[in-house]
């Protein structure tokens, strides 16, 4: 079934040229490009120099330290660290107030969600895809390979609006998947109706790495930048239909900025909390300078 | 300021409700606009925490308020009327002359214009508008609306009467005191001399008008009859005057006393006064007129008719003792023996007779009888004077009488004096006294029902005692119906309405007051510029 999106305007050549030139800035970044990497605690056949050990019988002779042989007359392995591929989790926000605005949050989350997917392709990682609203829905379990891009492409073009946004209930259902340790990626507003101790909540329980990607617009904070945002106001939330009655004065915009920092603030100390990487997207900007910079700075923590 | 369709204290309250009324819509009016939005998390934080503010708060647009509460106010002040002008609680009376010279040149109609616009300067509620006319009547009462006062004025002109301004301003004064004063403002040219002092508390100022536009007029001043100096019964003395600019006796011509000659008894400096002795009493129709009358032309003629007043036909058809000597003496008896107007000496059911009865057989000493159309109390005021009653001596005929002397009246068929025999005798000084012809004179002259002889008939003028119960004011020139006398010719005979008057007014001029009739078309004017101003905004969207 088709989503709201074609497949080729959502993901057009110029986005995918786009998608490219982040992937060759990934793989400069130093350790090799990895932005999901994770050192394993195992000894083996990596690259990496990590100690010696006594040869005993049926260890691999291409392990043995000859240096240290002929200066010492012993025999000893050169040991070197194991690196794990680390998979990636994309969660991808897909509750009814993603696809209200124009442009919508849905199509920014979506193709950050490709690009994410892209890269960890790319470098051998597998990808698995999910797609929440007020429950989660496994799109495509983990994949490795960098055929798979293209079948990504199309399983997030075809992602339909859901329902209303319900952390709690979305990821406990991912939490009791059990899948390996990897790299959660939620792509999301977070505005669930329960607040933000709801997302934190359910974020909170998972064992995976986060990265929190907030897909955000600049009226988010302040509804002055929005021309319909004034005067006696009946807003309808799009995925509850919960209507409020606002007169909108100086004092309302200011307790509402309030409140929306409150929750800002909320959402930033979980994340520090946690170690979780928070991005910040505005969807009204293309997204993929907006990620460059995440692997331009080393970090994707803001 | 005060209004003229509401008190004040109502205008008032008016406002207060129109202010409330605007106000519960504009706080019951908030629309709300439906906005869908991704969230309204953080609205409802924002929301919640002024939720208790939420009534004042939701008052959100006073200039909308403002403005529209201004338009209300004016349209329902200009309803209210708003009038300026007037102090306190005086009452006001626009009067408003309607006399023979407001006739002239149109002034009446200049009158009428002034009438309105001081009308329209006065404080509604306490202003009224009176005609003084022939008979003062009042146009405009305070309590009527003001738009009913232009068709009013339009049916009224100006009169064939002397000006009653001085007449009217004190019987409007007598109904004023110190706590309701009274402020008259007169429009019209009626001399105002004869107005006297008046209580401080009322005030009179000639809003317009003057002396009247009357140079070049002349007219009839008096047409008078009066019984024959000569003492004929059956003739009348006729006086004319007439005066006026460059009157002359050439310029009055007056028919009726053709073959009589004239007795000038003033000519020259504007007058001309003319007497006409032993005009016989026949019934005839006296007609002055003078040529050249000028700019006023009702004043141009005088009509008198003269009273019919033949000698009374008198029968004595009895002894009548020394009534007969009394009779033959009276110059208005013609003693007949057939057909008569008056039987003397019998009673006589059927005619007006004199009757003499023994006093043994009569109770009283006079009896009237009357034909019953009047009650006995008028029919002997009436016939107490006629009859010379009041000058019998009732007390000595008591005591010659040795018993009460009493006047009785009755009704029957016709007239009759009844009276006791013994009373045409020596028995009793009745027919020493001088009484006793002026008895005898009057009871024939009131049983043949003769005419009295009325001097003069004028305009305004209570005319002189004629006998007839009341007092007769003609109200105008014409004709008018006296009861007993019948109708009666009125004339103008008015030297102020023939000559005018002239020199300094005995009244202050009026100061006028402020025009207000535009006030109520500037608020209506201003509310509706309003409104545009209101419509273009709304459809601007620059106001909810």
């Amino acid at each position: 079934m088709a989503g709201p999106f074609a497949a080729g305007d959502l993901f057009d050549a110029a986005f995918l040229a786009s998608v490219a030139r982040l992937h060759i800035v990934a793989r400069r970044v130093e350790r090799g490009g990895r932005f999901a990497e994770q050192r394993s605690k195992d000894l083996g056949s990596g690259i990496e120099f990590r100690d010696f050990r006594p040869y005993t019988p049926g260890d691999d002779f291409r392990s043995i330290d000859w240096n240290i042989y002929r200066r010492l007359g012993r025999v000893f392995l050169r040991l070197f660290e194991e690196l794990e591929d680390l998979p990636l989790y994309l969660a991808v926000d897909t509750s009814a107030s993603a696809f209200l605005e124009t442009p919508s949050r849905a199509r920014a989350g979506l193709r950050c969600a490709l690009a994410l997917a892209a890269i960890s392709l790319n470098q051998h990682d597998s990808v698995g895809l999910a797609a929440f609203s007020d429950r989660l829905d496994v799109i495509e379990r983990p994949r490795a390979g960098k055929g798979q891009v293209m079948r990504f492409a199309e399983r997030l073009a075809a992602l339909e609006p859901g329902g209303a946004t319900d952390f709690r209930a979305s990821f406990s259902r991912f939490h009791a998947m059990n899948l390996r340790p990897g790299l959660l990626v939620v792509v999301s507003d977070f505005f669930d109706p329960a607040g933000v101790e709801a997302v934190t909540d359910a974020l909170g329980r998972s064992r995976h790495r986060l990265l929190l990607v907030q897909l955000t617009r600049p009226g988010d904070r302040d509804p002055r930048a929005s021309q319909e945002l004034t005067g006696d106001l009946r807003l309808r939330d799009c995925e509850t239909g919960a209507t409020e009655d606002v007169s909108v004065t100086p004092e309302v915009l200011a307790r509402y900025t309030a409140a929306y920092d409150a929750f800002q603030e909320g959402l930033t100390s979980f994340a520090k909390r946690r170690h979780a990487g928070l991005v910040r997207l505005d969807v009204t900007e293309p997204v993929v300078p907006q990620l460059a910079t995440l692997f331009e700075s080393g970090s994707y923590a803001l | 300021m005060t209004f003229g369709w509401l008190p004040t204290a109502a205008v008032l309250a008016g406002l207060a409700v129109i202010a409330g009324v605007l106000y519960a819509l504009q706080r019951l009016r908030v629309r709300h606009r439906d906005v869908p939005v991704v969230t309204t998390l953080f609205w409802k934080a924002a929301v919640e925490e002024s939720r208790a503010r939420v009534l004042t708060e939701r008052f959100r647009h006073p200039l909308a308020y403002a403005l529209v509460l201004l338009i209300a106010s004016l349209v329902w002040l200009g309803l209210a009327r708003p009038q300026f002008g007037g102090s306190g609680g005086t009452e006001h009376v626009v009067l408003l002359d309607g006399s023979a010279a407001m006739g002239v040149a149109g002034r009446f109609d200049i009158a009428r214009e002034a009438v309105a616009e001081r009308v329209a300067s006065l404080p509604g509620g306490r202003t009224s508008v009176v005609f003084a006319g022939g008979a003062p009547r009042t146009l405009l009462r305070p309590d009527e609306d003001r738009l009913l006062l232009h068709g009013r004025l339009a049916r009224v002109g100006p009169e064939a009467c002397p000006t009653s301004l001085v007449a009217a301003i004190h019987e409007l004064a007598a109904g004023a005191s110190a706590s309701r004063p009274l402020a008259v403002h007169v429009v019209g040219d009626g001399s105002l001399d004869a107005l006297g002092p008046l209580p401080t508390h009322v005030t009179v100022t000639r809003t317009a008008g003057g002396p009247p536009a009357l140079a070049g007029n002349r007219g009839v001043t008096a047409l008078g009859i009066a019984d024959a100096a000569s003492g004929a019964y059956d003739r009348v003395d006729v006086l004319v005057e007439a005066r006026g600019d460059g009157v002359t006796a050439e310029t009055l011509a007056i028919d009726g006393v053709q073959g009589i000659v004239a007795e000038e008894l003033a000519a020259g400096d504007d007058v001309v006064r003319l007497r006409f002795v032993d005009v016989p009493a026949d019934g005839r129709t006296i007609t002055a007129t003078v040529s050249g009358g000028g700019p006023l032309d009702v004043d141009d003629r005088a009509v008198r008719t003269l009273p019919r007043r033949p000698r009374i036909r008198v029968r004595i058809a009895a002894e009548v003792g020394r009534l007969a000597g009394v009779l033959a003496a009276d110059p208005a008896v013609a003693i007949v023996e057939g057909e008569a107007d008056v039987v003397v000496g019998t009673a006589v059911d059927d005619a007006p007779c004199l009757a003499l009865v023994p006093e043994s057989d009569a109770q009283a000493a006079f009896v009237i009888r009357h034909t019953g159309a009047r009650g006995g109390d008028e029919v002997l005021t009436e016939t107490f004077g006629a009859l010379a009653l009041d000058r019998v001596d009732a007390g000595s005929l008591a005591d010659a009488a040795g018993r009460p002397v009493r006047l009785d009246v009755r009704p029957g068929r016709a007239r009759g004096v009844f009276l006791w025999a013994s009373l045409a005798t020596e028995r009793y000084d009745l027919v020493h006294s001088r009484a006793f012809p002026a008895l005898v004179g009057g009871a024939v002259r009131w049983l043949a029902g003769a005419p009295d002889v009325i001097p003069f008939a004028d305009a305004g003028i209570p005319l002189p005692a004629t006998g007839a119960p009341g007092r007769v004011v003609p109200p105008t020139a014409g004709s008018a119906d006296v009861p007993g006398a019948g109708a009666v010719s009125v004339c103008l005979s008015d030297v102020a309405s023939t000559v005018g008057w002239s020199g300094a007014d005995a009244v202050a001029a009026d100061a006028g007051g402020v025009q207000l009739g535009s006030a109520v078309t500037w608020m209506v004017l201003v509310a509706f510029v309003l409104l545009l101003v209101e419509w273009t905004l709304y459809r601007t969207g620059r106001m909810p």
